[in-house]
């Protein structure tokens, strides 16, 4: 009997797939024939780079919205002739085209790679896959079709190969990759079950062999060889059911109450993929993002909440105020701020004048949508009062200037250990929103970015501060959400249901599996 | 030479990027495909006194990695570049049209 083995990795696109494994084929270097001289290997390249686009063409013809959108910007890269010009440079000091084109593909590929802001990072891959295409070609190696129904196993996956094979299906277990890379996107977009950071795995590890890969809010999965136990479970465990379309508007608890799925937003560009249509509202915008450059000023913030509140259509949006100095690393204004010990509302009571410009820019955005203001790290009643305090002084002020404003709903979060057990102190605040990350770490004295233990909501301590809350908050009367990393940890939902929270607010890529993990919890409370 | 000397001057404006994703994949390439259908020398920089770049290239434009907010000159040398800044500017402004999902419509311009 063959030896069974489980290799764990993280769950990118939900659903489970039976079926051979398929490994990508050598790597190309192995296979260029020198052309022998700087003319034959300039024809090679010219060449090579029109065969490439000339596939990519074709492969256009058959895609649509964002996969053709992907095609269309490799095109315009492979047809830019600023990386022909410095391969033919260095074709002409003696290189081959296949070393040249690599140098110089690399080079740009490291600078994407180093870039500060994630999205441009992320733009390495579209490199990768434009290097390795005309490699290929220069290779004479035919394009390498993925064949029906099995299971990739590669370090990664390209976005060109990903969209060349129709998927029938078959799935994805990565080495490495991302959960918000393009070819994420992609796998949940076509429902294609897919498992990233699955390590090195075992040497020996062959082609062909069938292997069980399961996605789902447990985590993911790669079972080699799966046994007649494992498939029967994944075809009664409700837990791996392929394909699960929940409905956020389908979430009721027992007592027949809504279970609402927001989300949180800490850029703009994160909209993008992203459907107001299928979220209950934004939890959480955190504002740090507008304070990064040096343009800093009312008619950009102004605009930055105007995009949100047309993105979500009506649907409710907290927009935090500014939440940087203490601990928290403050690469933007707060780091020319002498007194590192103040930090949230506290940090912006004691800069008025930047502060000014945040309310007022909110207060324009609140006449236009559904606009709610919660204030960060409050910790003293006097820290919501004298916010409240300046947005009233800001609406006289707009007021008088004949400018539209709206007065918005102005809630707190609940982070401080000493805000939860006096909540009713705060009965001023419009809503309470729940920041567990904070929360845990003050009440349980653990440095932020702990290595090593991790405590969460499943220590009865912290479980009992949050149903605190959410009982102050109903006999209150305001709404209360959880906005902190725990709304976005499937293994965290049944212990946030438990001590009743209704509202969740979670980072974009988690909702398909926070959705499957209140599905399973509500099941159960039926069974 | 027998053609009359014609000197033409350079001009230059400048235009914040207010698009969500800054000057990313799409809005580069529809960036440079706009300014390749000028006949004048275009090119770009995120700071006044360069270095500058070919703004007919992507990859020159996108590898400029400018964000949200940032400022971007843009200068032009040619028989249309008047318009060629008018309307790369434009789009610039426009958020790129319909790229962004969340563009903003009337309400988003301050008045």
């Amino acid at each position: 009997m063959p030896i069974r083995h489980e290799f764990t990795g993280v769950a990118a696109s939900p659903g489970y797939a039976v079926g051979p494994l398929w490994m990508p084929g050598p790597e190309a270097d192995e296979i260029y024939v020198k052309k022998g001289s700087p003319a034959g290997e300039t024809v090679a390249l010219l060449d090579a780079i029109s065969s490439a686009s000339a596939e990519l063409v074709q492969l256009a013809q058959g895609s649509s919205g964002r996969a053709s959108e992907i095609i269309e910007f490799q095109l315009a890269i492979l047809t830019d002739n600023t990386f022909r010009d410095l391969t033919l440079a260095l074709i002409v000091s003696g290189e081959t085209a296949f070393a040249a084109w690599d140098r110089v593909l690399e080079a740009e590929i490291a600078n994407y790679l180093s870039a500060k802001d994630k999205l441009f990072q992320s733009r390495a891959f579209d490199l990768q896959d434009i290097q390795a295409r005309i490699s290929r070609v220069l290779c004479n190696l035919p394009g390498q079709d993925i064949p029906t129904g099995v299971i990739v196993l590669a370090d990664n996956l390209s976005p060109t190969a990903f969209i060349k094979h129709r998927w029938q299906g078959g799935g994805l277990a990565l080495k490495r990759g991302s959960t918000t890379s393009h070819v994420a996107i992609l796998a949940r977009q076509f429902s294609v079950p897919m498992v990233t950071n699955l390590g090195e795995l075992l040497p020996g590890l062959k082609a062909g062999k069938n292997v069980l890969l399961i996605s789902n809010a447990q985590g993911g999965l790669l079972i080699v060889p799966p046994n007649a136990a494992d498939l029967k479970a994944i075809t009664q465990n409700p837990a791996v059911e392929p394909k699960p379309k929940p409905k956020t508007n389908a979430l009721i608890d027992t007592n027949g109450q809504p279970i609402k799925l927001m989300i949180n937003l800490a850029h703009l560009r994160e909209l993008e993929h992203l459907d107001a249509k299928k979220i209950d509202g934004i939890g959480l915008v955190r504002t740090e993002f507008l304070f990064e450059g040096k343009h800093v000023n009312e008619d950009l913030q102004y605009l930055a909440y105007c995009n949100i509140l047309n993105w979500a259509k009506g649907k409710p949006v907290f927009i935090r105020t500014l939440d940087e100095g203490g601990d928290k690393s403050s690469a933007g204004f707060a780091s020319h701020f002498t007194t590192p010990n103040m930090r949230g509302i506290g940090l912006s009571l004691g800069r008025p004048e930047v502060f000014r410009v945040q309310i007022r820019a909110l207060m324009r955005a609140a006449f236009l949508g559904n606009l709610h203001v919660t204030l960060p790290m409050v910790s003293i009643e006097s820290d919501l009062q004298d916010a409240l305090a300046l947005f009233k002084d800001e609406a006289v002020k707009l007021k008088n200037a004949n400018i539209k404003y709206a007065m918005p709903p102005i809630g707190i979060m609940v982070e401080v250990p000493a805000v939860a057990s006096h909540l009713e102190r705060f009965s001023e605040a419009a809503h309470f929103s729940i920041g567990t990350n904070d929360l845990i770490q003050y009440a349980l004295t653990q440095p932020r970015s702990a290595g090593g233990r991790k405590l969460g909501v499943e220590n009865a301590k912290i479980a009992s501060i949050i149903k605190h809350i959410v009982s102050v908050g109903k006999a209150l009367k305001k709404p209360v959400s959880v906005c902190g990393d725990a709304a976005s940890d499937p293994a965290a939902i049944a212990d946030l249901l438990a001590a009743g929270v209704r509202n969740f607010s979670l980072s974009p890529p988690s909702k398909p599996l926070v959705s499957m993990a209140i599905h399973d919890y509500c099941a159960s409370w039926g069974r | 030479m027998n053609s009359p000397t014609v000197v033409m001057a350079q001009i230059s404006t400048k235009v914040c990027i207010t698009h969500a994703n800054g000057l990313h994949a799409r809005p580069s390439v529809m960036f440079t495909q706009l300014a390749k259908s000028f006949v004048s020398i275009i090119s770009i920089a995120d700071k006044a006194q360069g270095p500058w770049l070919n703004a007919k290239s992507i990859v020159k434009v996108m590898g400029l990695k400018a964000p949200f907010g940032a400022i971007l000159f843009i200068r032009a040398l040619g028989s249309d570049a008047e318009l060629a800044l008018k309307s790369l500017s434009q789009l610039v402004e426009n958020d790129f049209d319909g790229d962004c999902v969340m563009n903003g419509g009337e309400n988003a311009n301050p008045a």
